[in-house]
């Protein structure tokens, strides 16, 4: 990838001390531990990141455990350090389960208060240890519950989960997979070994090798419940916003990356003898593209307090984000590959890595279309 | 002086000066004398030194006790042409400009021109060296406020031999001088909110010259980052995001079935004028200085923000759309203390020039990537040739 040195700095980011620490922290372990060679090397490696590489993530840093409360080996803070991190693995799209591990499940269970759960997975994910998802049942409609195909059967006090849901996140990798299942007319949140006898796991080609899916079947497999019965609904709502907010900032972080790379070529490919960029017409695209990653970043911000301070406009700030930051990547990536001309479509190239993350990013934890709604909901459209 | 000792000053003025009881006049001279007009201007040059945040405070303080502000009854000549004397004038100048400035006397700006929108710098107005002063001749236009300003900010040309940005020549002309002649300039809307300023043989004495001969430019430009800010402070004020909703619920409470059709599009809007906002804020927040090129991404996207905001409100209003207000000029046109009402119609037609006024938008494009992008400037035909072998026009 072209270097981001050159590039003069965006008048973006202006954080404390510690977060502007924690960034630069973050930032050179992901230069370091998976440059582009790196990336590329897991885009069909069986599990899609290296287990060696994300364990130091978590012994060197700590970053897995930055919102893991602190009696479970967590630093306990909240999302605003948790999004500058996600910011950062996406500006390196640093291959790891961040989004299923540590934005789903480590939140999901942390809300849960369910203490064997907590006890049993927290320590782990805040480790390095350990890889967990939650079986969403539909990515574009955000973290609906109710469309959940699985079931679970009580046999005395032991639990067991039947049917099949498609394209879990990471569920070709995960230890431990979250399953909302329907019984007794309720929705309650399960834990399966993914090692378990009964669980199938078929992973699925990908547009987007950043992100892996697999099809998991469950064949009566058995299952230990996560919180009280019939929590599932906000659990999954819990864990949504907070991970929506951090998808958020993988988006504004990769759009940040495209446009200091875009901005680069343009002032160094030279056509009819002149620099591209000196030409209006590459140059308002590009002014589009920090328009567009600005405004985003403006978006994610204030999401990031809604939630962190549980504010009353939390899920509609959290569907603005997300629906604004989706746009502003899917603009900013679009619009690199047609500035690089040629070299941009190509597999050499870094630029389509970027586009189909942003692609798969668009849709997961829902689509703008989705979120669009929410909001017309909240304003009483 | 830190902001606490400018608020006590600023209460003992209060009460020395009750703006109840005091002449107006009287008021602004002894806020002047104490320092209290600009508090961000260095001490001697009308200020205490402090920052500009703290002249917030002090309008806080005199909004609360009725007192007149100037930065609203005279915007322009407290907020550029005082920052540009500040950083141009004489000592002579200093005093006798900024204290008129701060008892009420109002400025205009004299930049553009017919020939010389975007290309400020190709202005055709010249000033000719004459023993009393300098010999004026030329047409202004886009002039706001003509009619109640005492004083413009004039840029001419003083040598056309020079490439254009090397022979103008900055004046602060007294607008009762014969020869300035200021005829109102109609809009599509049919209002006239700017003025055009014709200058036939106007003399203007060498005093009121601000800068150096033919150094012009760069004392327009001390004025023009004035003006950005301007606009940056004013773009967070309700817009078409308000208006837009209002004609969303009326259709809604008449036929909810053609309102649905309308549903997407307005949470589009919404939510552009809602991220809108949350940037201006948040640039509001990490500007400590002087206006930066942020404020060039919250101009485009409120421009463009109208447009399409307007633009929807009209297909809202339906067959309504067809009609119009009124043309009548007088109708609409500088009633006192506000501006006309709210016709989603007009201000469809008013919108059209947001993305061209204080610098188009393909402007503030050519901004964002060359200042804060690094993006190399376009060649130019025009940087080493003398003005009077320009092709203009």
């Amino acid at each position: 990838m072209a270097s981001p040195t050159a590039a003069p700095a965006l008048p973006v980011v202006v954080e404390s001390e510690e977060l502007r620490d924690l960034r630069s922290t973050v930032a050179r372990m992901v230069s370091r531990t998976a440059p582009e060679s790196v990336v590329r090397e897991h885009l069909d490696s069986p599990d899609g990141f290296d287990r060696a590489a994300w364990a130091r993530l978590a012994t060197e840093i700590g970053v897995q455990g930055l919102a893991v409360p602190e009696e479970y080996d967590g630093a306990g803070y909240g999302l605003r350090e948790l999004a500058v991190a996600a910011e950062e693995l996406g500006y390196g799209l640093f291959p790891g389960p961040f989004l299923s591990t540590v934005l789903l499940s480590a939140t999901l269970v942390a809300r849960s208060g369910d203490a064997g759960a907590m006890a049993d997975l927290l320590p782990g994910i805040a480790g390095g240890s350990l890889v967990c998802t939650v079986a969403l049942p539909r990515h574009a409609a955000g973290w609906a519950a109710d469309a959940t195909p699985v079931t679970a059967t009580r046999t005395g006090d032991a639990w067991t989960l039947t049917g099949t849901v498609p394209h879990v996140l990471d569920g070709q990798v995960a230890d431990v997979l979250l399953v909302p299942a329907r019984h007794d007319d309720v929705i309650s949140v399960f834990r399966v070994d993914a090692g378990a006898a009964g669980v199938g796991i078929e992973p699925v080609l990908t547009m987007d090798q950043t992100r892996r899916f697999a099809h998991v079947t469950f064949g009566g497999a058995p299952a230990t419940p996560v919180g009280e019965p019939g929590t599932a609904a906000v659990l999954l709502a819990e864990a949504g916003a907070v991970a929506a907010v951090g998808l958020a900032a993988d988006q504004v972080g990769g759009a940040r990356r495209m446009l200091e790379v875009t901005a680069e070529y343009a002032r160094t490919r030279y056509q009819f003898g002149r620099p591209i960029g000196s030409f209006q017409a590459v140059k308002h695209a590009l002014a589009n593209m920090l328009i567009d990653t600005e405004l985003a970043r403006a978006a994610l911000d204030d999401a990031v307090r809604a939630v962190d301070d549980q504010a009353p406009d939390r899920d509609l700030a959290v569907s603005a984000a997300k629906a604004v930051c989706s746009d502003a990547y899917y603009a900013v990536a679009a619009a690199a590959i047609q500035l690089h001309g040629g070299i941009g479509v190509t597999w050499e190239h870094s630029a389509h890595l970027y586009f189909k993350r942003a692609t798969a990013d668009r849709l997961l934890l829902g689509t703008p279309a989705h979120h669009s709604g929410r909001l017309a909901e909240a304003l009483g459209l | 002086m830190n902001p606490d000792q400018v608020e006590d000053a600023t209460r003992a003025l209060l009460e020395k000066y009750p703006p109840a009881t005091t002449d107006r006049a009287e008021f602004l001279a002894a806020q002047y004398d104490a320092g209290l007009t600009w508090v961000h201007h260095p001490v001697g040059q009308g200020g205490l030194g402090a920052d500009r945040a703290t002249q917030r405070r002090v309008f806080a303080l005199l909004a609360e006790a009725g007192a007149p502000n100037l930065q609203v009854e005279s915007r322009l000549a407290y907020s550029m042409g005082a920052p540009t004397v500040v950083a141009w004038g004489t000592a002579e100048q200093q005093e006798r400009y900024l204290r008129a400035i701060a008892t009420g006397e109002r400025w205009c700006q004299l930049f553009s021109e017919p020939g010389a929108g975007s290309d400020l710098a190709a202005i055709d107005a010249r000033a000719v060296r004459e023993a009393d002063g300098w010999r004026v001749n030329g047409q202004k236009v886009w002039t706001s406020m003509a009619t109640t300003s005492q004083r413009g900010m004039l840029l001419a040309r003083t040598d056309p031999g020079l490439p254009k940005h090397r022979g103008l020549t900055y004046f602060a002309l007294d607008l009762a001088t014969p020869g300035v002649e200021i005829r109102p300039l109609r809009q599509m809307t049919g209002e006239a909110e700017f003025f055009e300023v014709y200058l036939t043989d106007v003399v203007i004495p060498d005093a009121d010259r601000l800068g150096p001969v033919d150094g012009g430019w760069k004392v327009a430009m001390s004025t023009l980052m004035n003006e950005r800010d301007m606009f940056g402070t004013k773009a967070t004020e309700a817009g078409p995001v308000e208006v837009a909703l209002d004609l969303y619920a009326e259709l809604f409470r008449r036929d909810q079935q053609a309102a649905s059709a309308f549903r997407s599009r307005m949470v589009q809007l919404w939510l552009r004028g809602h991220v809108l906002k949350l940037y201006a804020a948040g640039a509001a927040r990490r500007t400590t200085g002087g206006p930066g090129p942020e404020s060039s991404v919250s101009k485009v996207g409120f421009a463009e923000l109208n447009k399409a905001g307007y633009e929807l409100c009209l297909d809202l209003l339906g067959d309504d759309a067809l009609l119009y207000d009124t043309y009548e000029p007088d109708a609409l046109t500088a009633r006192p203390g506000g501006s006309a009402p709210v016709d989603a119609r007009r201000l469809f037609l008013r919108s059209r020039a947001n993305s061209i006024e204080g610098g188009t938008t393909e402007i503030m494009r050519n901004i964002l990537a060359e200042r804060v992008l690094g993006l190399p400037a376009e060649p130019r035909l025009d940087k080493d040739l003398p003005y009077s072998e320009l092709r203009r026009g």
